[in-house]
This record gives C-alpha cells, structure tokens and sequence, in this order.
C-alpha cells in the first residue's frame, strides 16, 4: 500500500514537472516571462494589463516577476541564459552601456516594420530614439530598436490651487495672442480699479514672477511646521536647463558648465531659500518634496507625470503649470534676504522683464523602454507583449486614465487626452480630477530631452556635480548658502568654484566615455 | 597487539563518524563561504562587468583606482569613526549589566526585556522609527529639547547619530552576555573579598572586570566584524555620503556602475581587513594569557 501511495505520490510530482517544463503549460499557450520593477500600485496595473493582454491573445501566458528598482539591474544580470525573462524593463539611462557592452536586447525592428499595430508617425519620436542603436557606428539614436517605450515621463510643475485660490489668487488660461489680456505667467493687474494677481496658467513664468508668486502664497515664517511653504525645492538641473545650458559642447568632448547660465541656476534654486520661500536642505531632508505637497504644506512643487497619482488623495484641489524660465537679467537688482529682512517684493521692472533669450520651458523626461531577450525562444510572443504595453490603443487608454503616463500615441495624447472627461476608476469615490491643465504635460513632451546621462555611458560624472567627492566642490555649500556662486545684485559669476567642478567633472566623463582620447560612441540626436 | 589494533579501528570509526558529522556544515562552508571568497578574490583582479558579463585580467588596476577614489577613502574613515560607538556601548552595557545584576534593582526582569528588545526588533522597523526620532523638523529629540540640530541633514553631526543609534541598537545584546557572564562568577569569591574589605570597585575592577575578559573579547570580536561590515544604517536611516561606510560604497558602485571588478577588489580589501583585525585581537588576547 504504502509503495503504491509513494508510487502515485511521484508520478503526480515528476508529471506536475514535466507539464511545468513544457513552458506552454497544458493548455499549448505560449509562456513569457517578463520581468520588471515597481512599487504595489505599478505592480497592479501592470497584473491588470497583463490580464487585459491575456484576455486580447488568448494563445498567451504571463510570467510576471518583479524586483525592487535599485537591484534590479543586478538582478536581471545575474541571470544564466536559462533563466533569462524572454521581455524586460531597460531603463533609458542604462540602454548606452547595455546596448554597447552586453548582448541582453533582440533587435527589434524587423517586429516593427512588420507591425499592423504600430504607425511610426504616430509615435513619439524621442520615445522610441531613445532605444535606438547602431553597433557598427556606435551611435545612439539611430539604428536598430531594442526596447519599445513603456513611457515618456515628463516632469512638470504642480500647484494646490486651494492654497492660490485662499491667497487671492485668480487663475486663468489664456493662449499666447497678440491680443492676450494676461501676457505674464504670473503678474499684477488693475482691473475695474483694484489690482488682482493673476496667474496665467498656458504661459511659463519667469523666475521674478516665480518668486513674487511663492512670497504671495506662502502663510508664514520658514521656521514654523504650519506654515505654507512657496516651494517644496527646486531642482538645480530644472534651473539650469530651462537657461537653454548644456553639460557638453557640441562634440560633446568637453563639459561646459563653467558658465554664467549654471552658476545662476544653482544660485537661484538655492536663494529661494534665502528669499524665505523654500524650506532649508535640513528641512528638505526632514520632509521629502511628495510628503510636504501631499500634506498641504506646500503651495508649488515639481513632479514626474508616473508620480501624479500620488496626488490623488490629497484634500485639496492641485493643477499643473509650466516650468518657469529665467529672466532676461536674472533677477539683477533683487536683494532680498528673509534672514535680514528689507522689501521682499521683486522690483515690478523685474516682473515685466521678458525671458531670457535661448530660454525654455522644459526639464527631463523619464522613460524605461521594453527589452526583448536576445535569445528567447518566444520572440514572437515578447514582442507583442511589448507592443501591447507600449502602443496598444486600449493599454495606452487604461495607462493614461489610471495616471499612469501620458499616451505614447501622438493621436491619443493630443486628442482625447487632452479633451475627455475621465471617470476615476481607483480614486472616483473621493471624487479628485487629474489636472485640468493637462496640455503642460505635452507641451513638455515636444521640449524635453531624457536625462542627460542617458546620452552617456554612465552617470558618474553627473554625480560628480550632484555630490562632488571634494567637500569644497559640493552643490550643498551653494545651498547651505556657504558659497556663493552668483552675485544678483552685480549679476557677474563668483568665484573659481565651478572652473574646478568642471574639471573633475570632466576626468569623471573622461575615464568611462572616451578611449585616447576620443568619445567612444556618437548621439545622432543630442 | 590485538587490542591496540581493536583500539585504533574503534578510534578511526569515532574520527570517521565526528567527520560525518560535520560534512554538511564543511560543505556548506567550502561551497557557499569559502569558493566564493576565492572567486570574489580572483575577480578583484579583473574588469569584470555586470553589464558585458566578461572581463579581463588587470592586475592591481582595480585597487589602485579604488585608494585613489576619495569617496572610498572616506568611507574607510567613516567606518572606522563609526566604530567609536564599540567602546561607548561596551561601558554602557557594562553598567547596565552590572545595575541589573545585583539586588537594589526592582524589576529586574522588565528592564532587562525592555534593554534586550532593540536587540530582537526588525532592523528595518528601528531604521524608520530613528530616521523619525532623528528628524531635523519633526524628530522628538529636536522637539523635546527645543534644539535644531540637523541630525540627519549636518554633516558634522551625522556621524554622532549614527553612533547614537548604533549603541542604543547594540546595547541589549552586550548587556545580556556581560549579565550572563556576570551570573557565571562564583559567588563565594565575591564573599571572599567582602570578608577581605574590598569595597565595591575594588571588587568591579579587581574580580568582576577580569572574569569578564572572555566575554568582552567575544564581544570585541564580533562589533568589530559587525563595524567593519556597517551598512544598514547608513542605508535606511541616512543614505547619504556624508556617512558612506566601505560595504555602502561599494554596494553603491554596484548598483550605479556595474563594475564587478572594483567591487570584488573592494569586498576582499574589507574581508582581508576583518580576518587581519581578528587575528590582531586573539594574538593580543594570547600575550596577556600568557602574561598572566
């Protein structure tokens, strides 16, 4: 009896394993293994759409497997060929290193030349570049696809319009014209005889007009846990790209940012802390920028379009604005210093001073592309699990309405995106909208570029600027207000601080992008 | 004869069943401890990327790099700043065993569980709760005593936190062995020196103190692997480079870079650091038995 039992005991395992080990499973559907990152929310919807996936191509099945973000490189690496999932996330700031050094990602663009699903047209270019490589020349942009885009992130300026609206302020929408009534982003104008402040939400601010704005909005001192802060922080490379600024000259052979445009970015995003609008570094660290907005104690801060559903739970009413542009003079003349006090208001010729010249409204995108693996042996099969993800009309539809991104599809982005009234279906019973203003965020699409790292090897030089391994070099001094790398009220650059950060910056971009000399890889779209 | 060869065969069985054994632990140990410190030790002398998942022999490219890079140069001395909190916490958890061993103490037992939890608590769960007691806006220690010290944000104050958390974390442990070893010492020798005259810190210093060398050599051994080992801390509470240890440097170049290489080189710099450090201590531990 009992040899009987351990007899049935192992045909029912060494069944269940050769069964398992077929990879279609019992029914003849085709496995694939696809593995990502996410925190619980991201692993939801991307359990949801793989259902959706599955119901569409009944003749597949989904293997989903996640990690944390930051091992997840390591952990995908770490695969032997058999364990390989046959579709993975490769993120744009890693594709550079991935696409040159490793044989992980199948050419992809014999599917997408024959894809029904996909109208190159109708993408966005910069989406699908950005997983685009040429082996022979070495060039990143052009080339062979490896990887679909799951999305276009693009970072823009988000605002609780409860806290503007209790500061008196009005808020409107008007198109660039010439006939415009409000041309200012954000501006004082006499109307029926008293003076209102307006913000105008379709045009970018200037920095003056930013920081006359966060002195109008904030409630209170610096120092006291209630009040209402201007801004949450203001990232230094968002200041120094909307100047129009480079980290690379044209053959991208030498860093340049010993210039006026950075030395003024990085003063700004730190005097805004001078001017009392922005809480210190050690009360940014005490509270991080999602947490201070979030719990309303912050009127401005800026966020990636993947991280608005964060939003959703507030108790107040949030939108989105442009990312504010310096002023043609960079804000020369102000001196205000909360610390010491004096007239805080930005001088009015400041306020009408027009964009610096060059200027742009714009900050990075982020993207994580679809990778297929090489040596699958289901490439039919990952592809159209990509392409689903990627471009598929009701995966885009069911991303954009949960939040999620905005749509890879140009038609849809700037169609019903933008027009079509959304239910909720995660957060309708409290009854929050997504930001009405949502055409910053395409807006942004047609100005942003990725991350300046993604056009490189690695990112150790950017580190290098964003914590410099010589104490003297660290941003942290500019914005403990211990250097001072910009004068306002002579407008001239101080110091020899950047020279010398430049200079380690470029032995840093040096030791990894170039061999004796030269770059060792070229951007046909920089 | 026939005994002495009966004798030999009984005692090669009992050696051949002791090595039976201990097979599984020396198997686990030489596959999962022991070839990978020779592979991590190997690897450290090639560019091996995680990325290209190759490499090549470059001699000692990696650890030349790695003593040039000042972010690993300061790791090293922020791990070995860290390590100031061993003799701070070995004297607390002394005085505590010491308060808890004696009978003026009521309730005893509540405060011994109460001093041993951190010691059974989740790393991750004493992390967040410090990264709250810690904060420079909202932290109770700010709050309480109505100071603003950047706790966690200062630079030259960071370290002190660490160290701060790092004793109260390891106070528990230390202070149950000591208690242990404390319960060990005869009795009859403490009523010995009373009838002598001793007077308490003659008893502490001469009697208590020297017993207790065995367990303040284990315990020295293993805070100084741990020291050496730091990471968590600095990983959830801070993550900052102002407190970057050696295992947190390089478990950042890993994740940034890919480098298998340089990492290996630096993981087996620190483990030649721990077994050096160790054998230091029981070679100095054996010249004072010996003087003794």
């Amino acid at each position: 009896m009992k040899r009987r039992l351990c007899g049935i005991a192992l045909a029912v395992v060494a069944g269940t394993g050769m069964l398992a080990a077929c990879g279609g499973g019992t029914s003849g559907k085709t496995k694939i293994k696809f593995f990502g990152w996410g925190n619980i929310e991201e692993i939801t919807i991307f359990t949801e759409l793989i259902d959706r996936f599955e119901k569409k191509y009944p003749e597949y099945i989904v293997d989903y497997s996640t990690t944390d973000a930051e091992s997840y490189l390591i952990a995908l690496s770490s695969n032997s060929p058999k364990t390989m999932p046959d579709l993975f996330y490769m993120p744009d700031t890693d594709f550079v290193r991935y696409a040159m050094q490793s044989d992980l990602m199948l050419d992809i663009t014999p599917y997408l030349d024959a894809s029904e699903t996909v109208d190159r047209n109708d993408v966005y270019e910069e989406g699908l570049s950005a997983y685009m490589y040429d082996k022979e020349t070495n060039t990143l942009g052009m080339g062979s696809v490896y990887a679909l885009p799951k999305d276009l992130g693009p970072n823009v300026m988000v605002y609780n319009k409860s806290v503007f609206l209790s500061q008196g302020i009005t808020i409107v929408s008007e198109e660039k014209s010439d006939s415009m009534q409000h041309p200012y982003g954000y501006g004082y104008y006499d109307e029926g005889g008293s003076v209102k402040k307006i913000l105008n939400d379709r045009i970018p601010m200037t920095w003056a007009q930013f920081v006359q704005l966060c002195q109008d909005v904030q409630t209170g001192p610096l120092n006291s846990t209630s009040t209402v802060v201007g801004v949450t922080h203001y990232p230094w490379e968002l200041a120094y790209l909307t100047t129009g600024g480079e980290y690379f000259d044209g053959s991208y052979q030498n860093v340049i940012i010993d210039n006026d445009a950075f030395a003024a970015a990085v003063q700004f995003g730190a005097d805004l802390y001078k001017w009392g609008v922005m809480p210190s570094t050690s009360q940014q660290a005490s509270q991080n920028y999602v947490q201070r907005f979030t719990s309303g104690l912050a009127a401005i801060t800026f966020m990636g379009a993947w991280n608005t559903p964060e939003l959703w739970a507030c108790n107040f009413e949030w939108d989105a604005l442009p990312i504010p542009v310096p002023n043609e003079s960079y804000l020369k003349g102000y001196t205000y210093d909360s610390r010491t006090g004096g007239d805080k208001n930005v001088p009015e010729s400041l306020m009408k001073e027009g964009a610096k010249e060059g200027s742009i409204s714009k900050y990075h995108l982020g993207s994580v592309g679809f990778a297929v693996y090489r040596d699958t042996k289901v490439a039919d099969a990952a592809y159209k699990l990509a392409e689903y993800f990627a471009y598929d009309e009701d995966a885009q539809r069911y991303l954009y309405q949960i939040g999620q991104s905005v749509p890879n599809l140009k038609s849809m982005a700037e169609g019903e995106f933008l027009t079509a009234k959304l239910d909720d279906p995660m957060y309708e019973s409290k009854g929050w909208n997504r930001p009405a203003n949502k055409k910053v965020y395409i807006d942004m699409l047609s100005n942003a570029k990725r991350r300046a790292y993604s056009y490189t090897f690695n990112s150790e030089w950017y580190d290098e600027i964003e914590e410099s391994s010589e104490e003297g070099l660290k941003l942290r001094n500019v914005w403990d207000l211990n250097t001072v790398l910009w004068d306002w009220q002579t407008g001239t650059k101080q110091g020899d601080f950047l020279q010398r950060l430049a200079a380690k910056v470029q032995t840093k971009y040096d030791s990894k992008n170039k061999k004796n000399g030269e770059v060792v890889f070229q951007w046909a779209n920089k | 004869m026939g005994k002495q060869i009966e004798r030999t065969k009984r005692k090669t069985g009992e050696k051949c069943v002791g090595f039976l054994f201990v097979l599984p632990s020396l198997i686990k140990s030489v596959v999962f401890s022991l070839t990978l410190i020779a592979a991590c030790a190997v690897l450290g002398f090639t560019d091996y990327s995680i990325v290209a998942r190759k490499g090549v022999f470059v001699g000692f490219q990696n650890y030349v790099a790695l003593f040039s890079d000042p972010v690993f140069l300061q790791s090293i001395y922020n791990t070995v700043f860290l390590m100031l909190g061993i003799p701070i916490g070995f004297f607390l958890s002394f005085l505590l065993a010491y308060a808890l061993n004696g009978n003026s103490v009521r309730g005893k037992g509540f405060f011994r569980v109460v001093y041993y939890l951190p010691a059974v608590s989740s790393v991750l769960a004493i992390g967040v709760v410090w990264k709250w007691i810690l904060n420079d806006e909202f932290g109770i220690i700010n709050r309480l005593l109505n100071i603003h010290v950047g706790w966690m944000s200062d630079p030259k104050v960071v370290k002190i936190s660490l160290i701060m958390k790092g004793v109260w974390g390891g106070l528990g442990g230390n202070m149950l062995m000591l208690l242990a070893g404390m319960q060990g010492i005869n009795g009859s020798l403490m009523e010995y020196a009373e009838l002598e005259g001793a007077n308490p810190f003659q008893k502490m210093f001469r009697i208590v103190l020297p017993l207790l060398g065995p367990v303040f050599f284990y315990m020295t051994i293993v805070s100084v692997i741990g020291g050496l080992n730091a990471f968590s801390d600095n990983y959830i509470v801070l993550s900052s480079h102002e407190t970057n240890t050696m295992i947190y440097f390089l478990y950042d170049k890993m994740q940034k870079t890919g480098e298998f290489g340089t990492v290996c080189a630096g993981s087996t710099f620190v483990g030649l650091m721990v077994f050096l450090i160790t054998l230091l201590q029981f070679r100095v531990r054996a010249r004072g038995e010996a003087k003794r």
